[in-house]
């Protein structure tokens, strides 16, 4: 048996969530406040995701802030980082245009200013 | 010129304020910024975590700035961008400067205090050593990274633990520079949990507390730093340095409301917000003069500077419209464990409850926040936890308000 301690992130109470597991199966949970916290924990022992915020260059040099749409797996960020990094983007850009289809498990990398 | 309403500042605050007062009847409203874009620092913050409260999604920084942006638009609310406010006198005429107006004058009804809120400098940390290039603050960094995509070095130590320090951390690491240490002087971070995780801990990144960094390295250009423990009275002990080679010195350390107009204009401040002393409706000292957002107390969460200038500007509008109101304020203090209180008064003659914001000076569990008038408790709220980095908030209800008799005091304890 293992003990994992998280701090769930949901929400600013910040509540210190234990989850223990026995290989890779979820023996309980305790500590949240609320079932987000128990739903955090629980998706962060197994696969934990995170949405990419990032920036990348236009061909004439603008920044565009960009960010994927939905979170994608924490372990993949290094290689989707460089994978978004060689992205190609040109002409006037609108906040949440799709600069890059199905990066990853469906998740889209979107623009988050207009550029 | 005359305008019902001016907003000093187009930042969250400052555009959150102006729709809510078009909203609330007011529609002679005008918008000051000096800067040539709408939406202030949070066109910078391109990392996600904004309006969970208020969107009930997790957006950017510049795509919360888009929303109001684009609400203050609708409304057609007049905006001078890239206009500096040299000053704002007592009975509310601003002087201001601008590439296409020049020098002139606005006489407003009412005046919205937005101005955010800036970092505190290196300077006021007296760190020994010399003052090579490298050191930046990290809101400075923040700036050349996400708006002029250019990294202020590759090898980082950060000093303090405030938000946008972390997110540093995160942010020149996800641009391929390695940062070996976030240095925090208290023994708790200053920045929010999520960011703790989601910055550090997923990078691997150590975060040292009760450490301080005691000596910078480099003549040209920084190439080292040390960092030592401190004991209780914050003071470096001796043999517990550490060396770090890098280029580059983020400073987090803390914001300080930009005051400089409000303290001319002779409005009365707080020493333990920096911010104007507001009743509950954010009016200041000075009548139909309000203030919201970071200029008023720094806030966590850009959620909550958009609900306080909601307030600001819902009752300027008011002000506008009824004229000056009679006042029968109480004072509020802050007591045990408690930095400080906002609103700082309560005007008992309005109807509807009040929210207070206040920050503790240490982190307490299963702890009681109290409110005592006197030697009679007002309220007592029971907490599992309460940390120095988290604003905390209780609703006063009007019933409860209508208990306090001359002041009320704010107290946390175990
Ligand atoms: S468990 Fe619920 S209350 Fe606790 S931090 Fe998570 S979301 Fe917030």
């Amino acid at each position: 048996m293992e003990v994992k301690k998280l701090i769930c992130v949901e929400c600013p109470m910040g509540c210190n969530v234990e989850v223990v597991m026995e290989g890779s199966d979820i023996k309980n949970v305790t500590g949240f406040s609320c079932v987000r916290g128990k739903n955090y924990a629980t998706a962060e022992v197994v696969n934990p995701l995170r949405v990419i915020t990032t920036t990348i260059k236009t061909l004439d040099g603008r920044i565009v802030p960009v960010k994927t749409d939905m979170p994608v797996p924490k372990k993949d960020m290094a290689a989707l980082i460089e994978k978004i990094k060689a992205v190609k983007v040109d002409g006037q850009i609108k906040v949440g245009q799709i600069l890059y289809k199905d990066l990853c498990i469906g998740a889209n990398l979107i623009a988050t200013k207009n550029c | 010129m005359k305008h019902d309403i001016v907003i000093i500042g187009a930042g969250p605050a400052g555009l959150a304020a102006a729709c809510q007062a078009y909203d609330s009847g007011v529609k002679d409203i005008v918008i000051l910024e000096r800067e040539p874009h709408l939406g202030g620092i949070l066109n910078q913050c391109i990392h996600n975590g904004f309006g969970l409260k208020r969107f009930g999604q997790s957006l950017t920084g510049p795509e919360y700035a888009q929303r109001y942006i684009d609400m203050v638009l609708e409304r057609g609310i007049k905006v001078y961008t890239e206009t500096t406010v040299l000053s704002l006198t007592d009975n509310k005429v601003i002087t201001a400067i601008s590439p296409t107006e020049g020098l002139f004058y606005i006489e407003a009804k009412a005046v919205i205090l937005a101005m955010g809120c800036r970092e505190r400098s290196r300077g006021a940390l007296n760190i020994p050593g010399t003052r090579p290039a490298g050191v930046y603050s990290a809101g400075t960094a923040q700036k050349y990274v996400n708006i002029f995509g250019r990294m202020p070095g590759k090898e980082v130590v950060i000093l303090g633990s405030g938000d946008i320090g972390l997110i540093m951390a995160r942010r020149m690491t996800v641009e391929g520079a390695r940062v070996h240490a976030v240095a925090e002087i208290m023994p708790h971070s200053s920045g929010l949990k999520r960011n703790i995780v989601q910055c550090l801990d997923d990078f691997d990144i150590p975060l040292y507390l009760n450490h301080t960094i005691t000596k910078i390295e480099g003549k040209d250009r920084v190439e080292g730093v040390v960092i030592s423990q401190v004991d209780q009275n914050k003071k470096p002990i001796l043999g517990t340095e550490k060396h770090f080679k890098c280029d580059t010195v983020l400073f987090s350390v803390g914001l300080i409301p930009e005051n400089e107009l409000t303290k001319k204009a002779g409005v009365t401040l707080d020493r333990a917000t920096r911010g104007a002393v507001v009743d509950q409706t954010r009016e200041t000292s000075i009548s139909g003069v309000f203030a919201c957002g970071n200029v008023l107390q720094v806030h966590d969460l850009v959620d909550y500077v958009s609900e306080e200038s909601a307030i600001a500007g819902r009752f300027a509008a008011e002000y506008v419209l009824n004229g000056k109101r009679d006042k029968q304020t109480v004072k509020l203090s802050a007591g045990e464990n408690v930095s400080y209180v906002l609103p700082q008064q309560i005007d008992k003659g309005l109807d509807g409850n009040v929210k207070l914001f206040f920050r503790v000076t240490k982190t307490l569990n299963n702890c009681t926040i109290r409110g005592l008038s006197g030697e009679k408790e007002v309220f007592a709220i029971k907490k599992r936890v309460v940390v120095p980095g988290e604003m905390e908030t209780v609703i006063l209800p009007k019933e409860k308000i209508e208990l306090i008799d001359g002041g009320l005091t704010v107290t946390i304890c175990d």
